[in-house]
């Protein structure tokens, strides 16, 4: 049996219409997003995707080209029938920092609360259900300005959990946080959709997070095509290599990671295993040097080795010989040899 | 366990939300009682009851200017002071902005437009209003209306092609500035005592409104707060922003109309009746959020009403410096009370621009 989409478009484009005057950003987009997959929507910044996902969301209106929620064209749906498809994480700062957590998580409800905004107590489940999932019920009882970035983060997404719609549109979920408030979202949001089978279209520019929790990936390039696929596949197609096309940054297949384009600098031999041998590269590939193949030809060579738990390297270049006991110092001792060079 | 704490937290905030809520309205029934009492005749508070508990008084000239006279102003009070207090709350939530009033969207300007068209532009076309004088209210009141109206009209035209709220704002804001400068130029070309009877009408007044008056301004007045209570549910999800409110399947064009409509509606009227007061749609809804943090509309909305009415009585018996033959503008003492207000709680809330509701 044929899968249906929970949302898709066809042949959409997406921009600003006032008037006679069209401004379109993004057009002949294809996108479906199935129940209980995470997709994500890579491009550079400005590329549109912040666009598209208003699109999508109801919130502007396409230019062209139709949308179809569940099969059904989005037209057809009632603004409150759509608000119970859809939910949305928008990058708007919440003006009202008075708010307090419950209040934000609460407004949720709205489509499903009578003309008063009564709770039921089913309402009342779905919020308590939404900080359960979200690991945020101690927050509860705190106004939004009093939350840290990825904690109010985490809020928004109780918000759009509370409005039990059946695809959430995050946009740029991750910006603004560190490292571990990222992967942390981004975590949840992958547990959501595999729990909950609601399917989740994240909009971001992290590639790296991009790869690691994404069922699918949605990469908007510069010229405005769209490509589509698991993110392995576009690895091994050659797609993000294409895509970044900076100069300074280079992808690397074998790790998934960007990074810095170096000019090949002296060549070192390095030998040893393990952790050590891992941040030594690393140590020395960021400080201007390339490790050398097997077999080709190199300036100096390090050894690594562990005596009594420490780790020593022991540097042999022309006719000296060095001991030292942490990468500061052997850097420094490479810097005194290839200084000149 | 946290949960349950949750669950009585919120019933003791509900219980002590509705002390508070009998306290204040309490506090409107003295004020009123004094209201009433005192002016250039001090009638002891007693026999205002039994008159107004329609109880024979011995003194019937008493009971004249009570029933005459101070009532109706009293009366007036309690409907400006709730009035501008839900308007300014309505536009501080539709603007998200702690400093947005009833005014901000050239509705006085409009209406005193209006009322300058007719004092000052009038005596051209023949037209004698002035020589009716300040309690020939009725036209004053129509010309207020009609001028309200038309900014009215103007300003919906274009919420109904702009989607950014702010935008509306700058617009309302330059509409005010341009109306008023209109003014301005009838003033002018104007002779000395229609600007003086113009000057009269901006320094606003609670007493002109009779019982006749009365009889259009409780119901439209009634009208406007009962319908801002249908919306305390979209003045909620505005709090989040357009963005969000529209994802819950708000038409925020429709919201942002009835918004408009329902503040038109109130501070309209209540320029129409009492000329343009200032500083009270401002101060009283965040007087009543610092007498209760909350953001819930349902919960401030009737605070707001009742604050406003304690305010504006307040301010009615400052005006009328009890024990002399003096009083004062009521819009002097609005401002004067008003702006301290402002600045006391900008001082005690800190965090106002980014928590203001």
């Amino acid at each position: 049996m044929a899968r249906t989409p929970v949302i898709s478009s066809h042949d959409l484009a997406a921009g600003y219409a006032s008037g006679k005057q069209k401004k379109i950003i993004l057009s002949h987009i294809q996108i479906e997003i199935f129940p209980g997959e995470i997709v994500c929507l890579a491009g550079a910044n400005g590329i549109g995707k912040s666009t598209l996902l208003k699109t999508l969301a109801g919130l502007l209106p396409p230019v062209s080209g139709s949308i179809m929620l569940k099969g059904k064209p989005v037209v057809s749906y009632t603004r409150q029938e759509i608000a119970r498809l859809i939910s949305v994480v928008l990058t708007t700062r919440i003006p009202i920092g008075n708010l307090r957590a419950r209040e934000v998580v609460a407004l949720g409800r709205y489509p499903y609360t009578n003309w008063l905004g009564l709770h039921s107590a089913e309402d009342e489940e779905k919020i308590k259900i939404a900080f359960g999932m979200t690991g945020t019920r101690e927050l509860e009882s705190m106004l939004i300005y009093e939350l840290s970035d990825g904690q109010l983060q985490k809020i928004m997404v109780a918000r759009a959990l509370a409005q039990d719609s059946e695809v959430i549109l995050l946009d740029e979920p991750t910006a603004h946080l560190d490292l571990h408030n990222k992967i942390s979202i981004m975590k949840l949001l992958k547990d959501l959709s595999s729990k909950t089978g609601k399917g989740i279209l994240v909009a971001t520019h992290e590639l790296e997070l991009a790869f690691q929790v994404s069922d699918r990936l949605i990469l908007i390039r510069e010229n405005g095509t769209l490509e589509s696929g698991t993110p392995e596949d576009l690895i091994l197609k050659g797609s993000i290599d294409s895509f970044m096309n900076y100069s300074s940054v280079i992808f690397d297949k074998s790790s998934g990671k960007f990074l810095p384009v170096r000019s090949p600098g002296p060549a070192l031999m390095v030998h040893g295993t393990g952790i050590p041998y891992v941040w030594t590269k690393n140590a020395l590939e960021r400080s201007g040097y390339s490790v050398a193949r097997e077999g080709s030809e190199y300036l100096a060579a390090i050894h690594i080795d562990i005596k009594n738990d420490r780790v020593f390297w022991t540097i042999k270049y022309q006719n000296t010989m060095e001991i030292v006991y942490s990468i500061e110092s052997l850097l420094n001792c490479l810097d005194k040899f290839f200084l000149h060079v | 366990m946290n949960q349950n704490n949750i669950k009585f937290r919120s019933l003791t905030r509900i219980r002590s939300y509705i002390l508070l809520l009998f306290l204040i309205i309490a506090v409107v029934f003295v004020l009123f009682v004094v209201n009433i009492s005192l002016g250039s005749v001090s009638i002891p508070p007693v026999q205002v009851i039994k008159t107004l508990a329609g109880i024979a008084v011995d003194n019937i000239s008493w009971q004249n200017i009570i029933l005459q006279f101070r009532v109706p102003k009293a009366i007036t009070a309690v409907l400006v002071g709730s009035g501008l207090g839900i308007s300014g709350l309505l536009m501080q939530t539709l603007f998200r902005n702690p400093l947005a009033g009833p005014f901000v969207l050239g509705i006085s300007a409009g209406a005193s437009l209006g009322v300058a068209l007719s004092i000052l532009a009038g005596m051209w076309f023949g037209l004698a209003l002035t020589q009716s004088g300040i309690a020939g209210t009725w036209a004053l009141a129509a010309a207020a209306v009609a001028g309200a109206f038309f900014v009215l009209v103007i300003v919906l035209i274009i919420s109904s092609r702009i989607r950014d709220s702010m935008s509306l704002l700058i617009i309302g804001l330059m509409m005010g500035s341009a109306t008023s400068a209109v003014v301005s130029i009838l003033q002018y070309y104007s002779r000395a005592e229609s600007v003086q009877a113009y000057l009269i009408w901006t320094f606003g007044s609670l007493g002109g409104v009779t019982w006749e008056e009365l009889e259009v301004f409780v119901p439209v007045i009634l009208t406007g707060i009962i319908l801002s209570w249908l919306i305390t549910k979209k003045l909620n999800a505005l709090l989040l922003g357009d963005q969000y409110a529209e994802s819950l399947g708000m038409n925020i064009k429709k919201a942002r109309f009835l918004v408009i409509l329902i503040t038109s509606v109130l501070a309209g009227a209540v320029t129409a009746f009492c000329g343009p007061i200032a500083f009270i749609g401002i101060a009283v809804p965040h007087l009543a959020r610092s007498l209760f943090r909350s953001t819930d509309h349902r919960l401030l909305l009737p605070l707001v009403a009742m604050t406003g009415a304690v305010i504006m009585l307040g301010c009615d018996i400052v005006a009328q410096v009890p024990g002399t033959e003096f009083t004062l503008p009521i819009n002097a003492v609005t401002s004067v009370i008003g702006a301290p207000l402002v600045i006391w709680i900008v001082f005690k809330r800190q965090d106002l621009s980014s928590s203001f509701s």
